[in-house]
């Protein structure tokens, strides 16, 4: 209903930038999904090509210095990236969000610790924080997956408990409170429903964020293990090529993450204006 | 006593919220070293390692201890400024960190002079004509540059101003043996303060392309947030009053608007550290620029937990510095701000 309401309401520019945002997103998530029947090559055999193929018709974007196929890479990497993501978002909301509900209805010493706690982990550079624990675990997508939920767990936290602290004073909550609801019946049903309405905004913003931060592990060769197509290592390994004017192996890559980044972006940013209609300026 | 609301009392009072956040980053650092798997000394000599060797490398770090005398012992080594010894290369860890924070500290200082400057201007002009073309550009710019890896932008520049056009060098922090006496470890301050000017242009001329990497990258939320904060002081009351008063438009910008948009960049500029850190080890990486960042990298691939662990808490440290840095500022431009 609200999200109807509030669609409705909409500047055109909001919604211009939600569907450019999901479009993009989509056109990556189908690549991903379809990524074995679309390749052109083998993404993890090098032998199929000549190395250092430059674009043409039969390698699209060049193939690399042992000869893998950029173009196939790339189309199978994005299936990396959405496993990683999907994985390390919901490591990240399945601890996160209670954390932040509970925190938040109880108030208290406990939830005064929770924050403290939460506000140092944010406070610390989110990429550090990544690089150590990805390091420590080994590489792997599940272990990927899980240095990058690291950093977002203080995030959903940080949202929910506010929105929590906002919404448990509400009338409504109130009354529920008077008729005898037990806190289980409470949290459940009249603030959890409120409060997960924020959980989209902070998933695809923290997606948009996860993209680069996978990226940036495997670029310093802590992502998934090699030779798995993903961006970051693809990049990584195209380091050395530009001094002999080879580009195609570092231009193309860093395209694909710059994409889906902005994708994921446009529509957290389109859904947060949709969202939250204070935040709308009116000319 | 101090008066209620006074700034010293703010100071104070912050000074003393900081200790508990720094004691739990510290046990975070700890504990996060501790629980990781496998045992760090074996972890770096291999399997096959001597036994003894292994039991030497661990009586000599302290390793063969119980965890709360080694965490009491890191506790106390850090308000000594003792972060131990390299487990790889026996080197004090504080020299370590003396050694390559300078490089660290002059491209973040150099980046995040760029970003505020491409942010200020781009989000003050972006804001004063909302929803102008150049408004549009602004936006696009701040969200296209926040979605590049950073990696990827040096990488472009390099092969772009490195290779093509043979305008920047694509790595290193100054010609080899052109490097400055100094105690900064700045080159460019030290460069300055000896009258070296090759030096200074040098590295001046090295620092560029990762600087402006960095910067760059920074700068999309410098951008976005001077913006949203241009627009809604030009709708405030007192501009329109001034205004009102028949003061020019663009006296109004920057007299009345402009001050006060400012005011809540320099508490983005504290978090903004932590970014630039973050940041500065993918741009160190790409650059080969020999800073913190590839140092912890470093120490990382060996899996020496102790330098780690050392850079790490300093890392910490800068980040409590910075906010702590930030937080007065602010307290002591904006009355409002008081306990």
């Amino acid at each position: 209903m609200r999200w109807k309401l509030s669609y409705r309401e909409a500047s055109g520019f909001s919604k211009a930038v939600v569907w450019t945002g999901g479009g993009i997103v989509l056109l990556f998530l189908l690549t991903a999904l379809l990524s074995p029947w679309l390749v052109p090559y083998n993404p993890v055999d090098y032998e199929e090509n000549q190395p250092y193929t430059s674009p043409g018709s039969q390698n699209w974007m060049g193939t690399t210095k042992l000869g893998y196929d950029v173009f196939s890479r790339l189309l199978a990497g994005s299936r990396i990236a959405f496993t990683v993501i999907l994985l390390a978002t919901s490591f990240a909301m399945f601890i996160g969000l209670p954390l932040g509900l509970i925190s938040g209805y109880s108030r208290g010493k406990m939830d005064r610790f929770l924050v403290m706690v939460m506000d140092s982990v944010y406070a610390f550079p989110s990429l550090l924080l990544a690089i150590t624990v990805a390091a420590l675990l080994g590489r792997g997508v599940v272990n990927a997956a899980l240095a990058i939920s690291v950093v977002y767990i203080p995030q959903y936290f940080r949202v929910i408990r506010n929105h929590v602290l906002s919404v448990r004073e509400e009338v409504y909550v109130e009354a529920a409170r008077g008729l005898g609801a037990s806190r289980r019946i409470i949290l459940q049903k009249y603030i959890l429903f409120n409060v997960i309405q924020s959980v989209p905004v902070i998933l695809t913003l923290n997606a948009a964020d996860a993209i680069l931060t996978l990226a940036g592990l495997g670029f310093l060769g802590y992502g998934v293990t090699p030779p798995t197509p993903e961006w970051g290592y693809d990049l990584s390994k195209a380091m050395g090529d530009f001094a002999s004017g080879i580009w195609w192996t570092s231009f193309f890559p860093g395209v694909f993450i710059v994409f889906l980044t902005l994708g994921f972006s446009l529509l957290g940013e389109g859904l947060n204006d949709l969202l939250n209609p204070l935040l709308r300026g009116k000319k | 006593m101090e008066r209620p609301g006074s700034l010293k009392l703010y100071i104070i009072t912050r000074l003393l919220l900081v200790l508990p956040m720094f004691l739990i980053l510290l046990t975070l650092v700890f504990l996060l070293l501790r629980i990781a798997p496998g045992d760090p000394v074996l972890a770096m000599l291999g399997p096959k390692a001597p036994p003894e060797r292994i039991a030497e490398l661990r009586e000599a770090h302290g390793l063969n201890r119980p965890l709360p005398v080694q965490y009491f012992t890191y506790l106390a080594g850090i308000f000594t400024l003792d972060l131990g010894r390299s487990m790889l290369n026996d080197k004090e860890v504080r020299h370590i960190i003396g050694q390559s924070f300078g490089a660290t500290l002059e491209l973040t200082l150099m980046a995040m002079i760029i970003a505020m400057g491409v942010g200020i201007l781009a989000g003050t002009f972006a804001g004063r004509k909302r929803d102008s073309p150049l408004d549009f550009i602004t936006r696009l710019y701040g969200i296209l540059i926040y979605s590049t890896p950073i990696f990827w932008l040096g990488m472009m520049f390099q092969l772009i101003f490195g290779v093509q056009l043979g305008w920047f060098p694509t790595g290193g922090r100054i010609t080899p043996f052109l490097e400055p006496k100094g105690v900064t470890g700045l080159y460019l301050l030290d460069s300055l303060l000896t009258g070296n000017f090759s030096a200074f242009l040098s590295a001046l001329h090295h620092l560029a392309l990762p600087a402006l990497t960095l910067g760059l990258v920074i700068s999309g939320i410098f951008t976005r947030m001077v913006r949203a904060n241009v627009i809604q002081t030009m709708r405030s009351d007192y501009v329109e009053a001034a205004r009102a008063r028949g003061i020019p438009e663009r006296f109004v910008l920057w007299r009345y608007g402009f001050k006060n948009a400012l005011i809540p960049v320099v508490t983005v500029m504290g978090l903004e550290w932590a970014l630039l850190l973050g940041g500065a080890v993918l741009t160190e990486t790409t650059f080969t620029w020999p800073g913190l960042g590839t140092t912890l990298l470093y120490y990382l691939k060996n899996r020496d937990y102790i330098a780690v662990q050392g850079i790490i808490t300093f890392f910490a440290l800068i980040v409590i510095f910075f906010s702590l840095l930030v937080d007065l500022i602010n307290a002591a431009i904006d009355p409002r701000i008081r306990y």
